[in-house]
């Protein structure tokens, strides 16, 4: 068996970096690709499917990983190549298929198109109009939060934003260029290692989500069933977790607060059968609505959204936009994280395009996906990016 | 979770409290414990003693309840938070051994030997709570290192009974208010504590979150740290009033009376038995005393109808076994809606 893995190692020309004793666990990212490969040329694959293999790649390995893609091609293996970054496509690849909302778009020869129209293929479609309105000049306030210079060695560099009350601040990018990083920084899940952070003017430090709390601030997470919600406990009980631990007072809700759950669930328009039912049971947007109440118990000043509408109906997604607006509106600074190219223009109020872990420029409300694409993927700076 | 809320209809309060209790999340514990109760009866009527539905009967099966039932409560705490003790049976043998060591006999020592006993079990449980949470060994590892520790120092210092408990002390084991016994008082009062604890305060709210999830709690400003370190002391200081009770009947400690009587795995049976989740986030203290109450009632059963040892054994673990397939079966036929 060693000397089996010897010789496919071998042949991948890595049989002096790794042994075939080697613990996968003890190799780089770039090796542990390379083991795979291997892997799948030990059982004679014809067909290898790299799904965004680059995604933590330096430079250099990159260079050499498209060196082994085009040795595997020679030999007459077929390579499924997915990735969202442009320039791997032109470099590598023969024919590209377009994918967009779990259909075909189309399939074409590399040689035979530009960047751009690549482009326009993966987002040209007509923008739905049920967003509510964006934000007039008058709603928008003053600044809540502010971040000057924030860093997490290896995840964020040279982080700078504001948001004001009342405003929506969408982020789009791609996936791996440090959105949901930001969201859990801001937050303090992973708090910034230096950072400048003011809220509503007052400098204050952020080391963990209970002081993100305490400061106003809401984070209403991707995946709400880990991060969101405590699948086995009440609406009620969810509902108040945040609150619940805030407050001096040592003993529950009395009666009073009974009521504010129901006003809650009034506020959000949940329909669950009662509040003693546990969240697990609800669907997905009655879900998130329990997530929402959660912030809006504390009363949070500064909310941040990350893909507020992900798996959930048309109809609640509506629900959960119009609910967003209301609370811009009574004076909330919003943060929304989205993949949804169409839900960052119907909801912004201004766009924070994200690029390997830094925001790589502003674009205003009513920008256009191409010029979002464009600075996502790095492929062109737009005038008067940040 | 609270039974008058989900019955909001218009029928009369007699029918609401029964629709009320039959909604309560340990109804099915108790009606498995009546059902129990009653064919222990006719069976040790027909074939055994005949001894079993007799005041003294009863409260010998109450009186065994008290021992076990008050590690449980504990026990209940720590499971509800996602965590576990195994050290619960060498500290009961601590208690047993130093209260009694430190009285030697003395009433005017009782004081002293509570305070000591007290403190050693908040200890001990910082100490499980501080492992399992700074030092992030699981629990089951971090409270069975921490008992054999106790047992190690416990079985070097002394190998048979120590000191004696004064008369006074034993009250607490052998007298009572009127018909209840003193012991049976201490259960009371200890699962009662511990439902309130769980239902109404903000640290039984918190105990739920933590067991259910501590990312979410974390996320959501729950220093869940705490609430585990917390739930080990609590659990701790329940395994140092069990010890303090058996010492009080025994008369003297000895560095077996809590390993003998398998606290550690019994006190998790029962909770089990209780409808409490292992993997924290659900259930309740008055499970975990129907499951106490059941292993009681089966105990005395057997005695009545002298079976052996071996075959109680082997029906325990049927009946625990049975319980959690249940509870499992119903969690999955939950409504959808």
């Amino acid at each position: 068996m060693d000397a089996a893995t010897a010789a496919l190692l071998a042949e991948l020309n890595v049989e002096k970096v790794i042994s075939p004793h080697t613990l996968v666990s003890r190799l780089s990212v770039a090796q542990q690709q390379t083991v795979e490969i291997a892997k799948a040329l030990s059982y004679e694959a014809k067909i290898l499917v790299m799904d965004e293999p680059t995604a933590a790649l330096s430079p250099h390995e990159i260079a050499a990983l498209f060196e082994r893609v085009s040795a595997l091609r020679e030999r007459g293996l077929c390579v499924l190549y997915i990735s969202h970054r442009l320039k791997e496509i032109f470099e590598i690849a023969q024919r590209v298929t377009v994918l967009k909302d779990g259909q075909r778009v189309g399939c074409v020869d590399v040689g035979s198109i530009t960047t751009r129209e690549l482009v326009r293929m993966m987002v040209g479609r007509d923008l739905s109009a049920y967003y509510p309105p964006h934000a007039v000049s008058a709603d928008v306030g003053k600044v809540r939060l502010a971040i000057k210079d924030g860093e997490v060695p290896g995840r964020l560099h040279d982080i700078n934003l504001e948001v004001r009350a009342g405003e929506i601040v969408g982020i789009a990018g791609l996936a791996g260029a440090g959105r949901t990083e930001l969201a859990e920084s801001l937050f303090g899940a992973v708090p910034f290692a230096a950072a400048s952070i003011q809220i509503d003017g007052i400098q204050v430090r952020i080391r963990s989500p209970r002081e993100a709390i305490k400061h106003g601030m809401g984070f209403v997470a991707e995946d709400r069933k880990v991060d969101g919600l405590i699948l086995p406990l009440s609406v009620r009980d969810n509902a108040l977790l945040a609150v619940r631990n805030m407050g001096s007072w040592v003993f529950r809700l009395p009666a009073g607060a009974v009521t504010t759950v129901s006003q809650l669930a009034a506020m959000v328009d949940l329909r669950a059968a009662s509040l003693d039912q546990e969240v697990r049971y609800l669907s997905g947007g009655n879900q998130q609505k329990v997530v929402l109440s959660k912030w809006l118990a504390t009363r949070s000043k500064v909310l941040i959204f990350d893909e507020p509408t992900r798996g959930i109906d048309v109809g609640a997604k509506a629900g959960i936009h119009e609910l967003m607006r209301e609370l811009a509106r009574a004076g909330a600074a919003i943060l929304m994280i989205s993949s949804e190219l169409p839900e960052v223009i119907g909801m912004s109020d201004r766009i924070l395009v994200m690029r390997n872990g830094t925001i790589a420029g502003e674009l205003p409300a009513g920008a256009s996906e191409d010029e979002m694409m464009l600075l996502a993927t790095g492929e062109q700076e737009v005038a008067g990016a940040a | 979770m609270s039974a008058a809320t989900t019955s909001p209809g218009r029928a009369g309060l007699p029918a609401r409290m029964v629709r009320g209790i039959a909604a309560a999340p340990a109804a099915p514990v108790y009606l498995v414990l009546v059902i129990l109760f009653l064919i222990s009866w006719v069976a040790v009527g027909i074939v055994g003693s005949g001894q079993f539905l007799t005041v003294q009967n009863v409260t010998s099966i109450l009186v065994r309840s008290v021992a076990l039932g008050v590690v449980a409560a504990g026990q209940t705490i720590v499971i509800i938070a996602g965590s576990l003790d195994l050290s619960v049976a060498y500290l009961v043998s601590v208690t047993a051994v130093m209260a009694s060591f430190i009285m030697q006999g003395e009433a005017d020592r009782m004081v002293l030997a509570t305070g000591v006993v007290l403190f050693i079990g908040v200890v001990v449980g910082l100490v499980n709570g501080l492992i399992i949470t700074k030092l992030r060994v699981n629990a089951f590892i971090a409270t069975l290192g921490v008992g054999l520790i106790l047992r190690g120092i416990l079985n070097a210092s002394f190998n048979n009974f120590a000191g004696r408990v004064p008369p006074e002390y034993q009250a607490l084991g052998y007298d009572g208010l009127g018909p209840i016994p003193y012991s049976v008082v201490l259960l009371v009062v200890v699962v009662a504590a511990t439902w309130y604890l769980l239902r109404y305060t903000r640290f039984g709210h918190h105990l739920y979150a933590v067991g259910g999830s501590q990312e979410v709690s974390r996320l959501s400003g729950v220093r869940s740290d705490r609430v585990v370190i917390t739930a080990h002391i609590l659990c701790s200081v329940a395994a140092v009033l069990t010890g303090i009770f058996l010492v009080s009947r025994l008369r003297a400690g000895a560095p077996w009376v809590g390993t003998d009587g398998a606290y550690d795995l019994e006190s998790i049976a029962a909770v089990v038995l209780g409808g409490t989740a292992l993997a924290g986030g659900k259930g309740g203290v008055l499970g975990t005393l129907a499951g106490v109450l059941i292993l009681a009632v089966l105990d005395n059963a057997f005695n009545g109808l002298q079976i052996n040892a071996f075959a109680k054994d082997v029906i325990r673990g049927v009946i625990l076994i049975a319980a959690v397939a249940l509870y499992v079966a119903r969690a999955r036929r939950a409504p959808a809606r």
